[in-house]
């Protein structure tokens, strides 16, 4: 080829090289921002998935927490029908058995009766026979 | 080192560049994407081109070597009998690597600025691409100022998704 052919070529290159230039700058100054902004690619996804599974843990730890709680609260709850006062629950056991005693004292009384009843009839069957 | 100062440092060796290449490759085409591949090169390694005194020099040693990589793979056994070990040689793997990164990284983003709608990539090009503030964009596109932040908000987020910049 001759001189001629290369001049032409030669006019538009300064002009592509800064074009070049140009872009090779506009790139490296985007991916620097992109850096700046979180190192690169698919950072958001990342931080997004970490933010989920550490709140999908907190609210785990505080089931557990809180059916521990539940759990134990049932199985040893305060008994119904207790005094915290030590007269009163005298005076409450007193009673009770002052009860249970009336209630067996009239159980007592029937029981001789039969008893009696009983020895009568074995008395009449004797001089029977 | 700046865009700027960049450009004005070693574009005006373009055309000298490109001759080398063209008497090397024969070939216009391979001539002007060895150039590409040089100023990518440069660009990749600006940081360290302060202390270069001679830009004329130092440039046409990188080419040559690109140039002979470049034929080597052309042509395998018919590489020219020419020196490319030079001592002070500042180009390496490490560098030409960072270029092929470089041009992965263009290719991608580009692809993906051509998926915008309409709007957003025009915003998203005057502002990563042309360096204008957003009351500048404001001002050439007749879009209110907070559009243009939303606008380019969501070409990030959707090229951040879409786009790997390694």
């Amino acid at each position: 080829m001759g001189n001629n052919t290369s001049a032409e070529h030669k006019t538009g290159l300064a002009e592509e090289l800064s074009g070049l230039i140009d872009r090779l700058d506009a790139t490296e100054r985007f991916a620097a921002e992109l850096d700046r902004s979180g190192k690169g690619h698919g950072n958001d996804a990342t931080r997004r998935r970490r933010i989920a599974v550490r709140l999908i843990s907190a609210a785990a730890c505080l089931a557990v927490i809180v059916g521990t709680g539940i759990a134990l609260h049932s199985s040893y709850g305060a008994p119904k029908d207790t005094y915290t006062d030590p007269a009163m629950a005298y005076a409450e056991a007193e009673k009770a058995l002052m009860t249970i005693s009336e209630k067996m004292s009239g159980c007592a009384d029937r029981t001789a009766e039969a008893q009696n009843t009983v020895r009568r009839q074995l008395e009449t069957i004797r001089e029977i026979f | 080192m700046d865009k700027n100062e960049f450009k004005e440092r070693w574009l005006p060796h373009a055309d000298d560049f490109y001759l080398a290449a063209f008497r090397i490759l024969k070939s216009v085409p391979d001539a002007k994407d060895a150039v590409q591949d040089l100023y990518i090169r440069l660009w990749c390694s600006r940081d360290r081109l302060d202390n270069i005194g001679n830009c004329t020099a130092y440039g046409m040693t990188v080419l040559k070597n690109i140039c002979i990589d470049r034929l080597r793979k052309l042509h395998k056994n018919r590489a020219p009998d020419l020196n490319s070990d030079k001592p002070g040689e500042m180009q390496t793997d490490e560098t030409a690597e960072k270029a092929i990164v470089a041009k992965e990284r263009i290719r991608e983003l580009e692809a993906g600025i051509g998926k915008l709608p309409d709007n957003q990539r025009k915003v998203f090009i005057m502002r990563f691409y042309r360096q204008m503030s957003y009351d500048e964009i404001a001002a050439a596109t007749g879009f209110s100022g907070i559009n243009v932040r939303v606008m380019i908000n969501r070409a990030r987020a959707f090229l951040k998704k879409s786009v790997r910049l390694y």
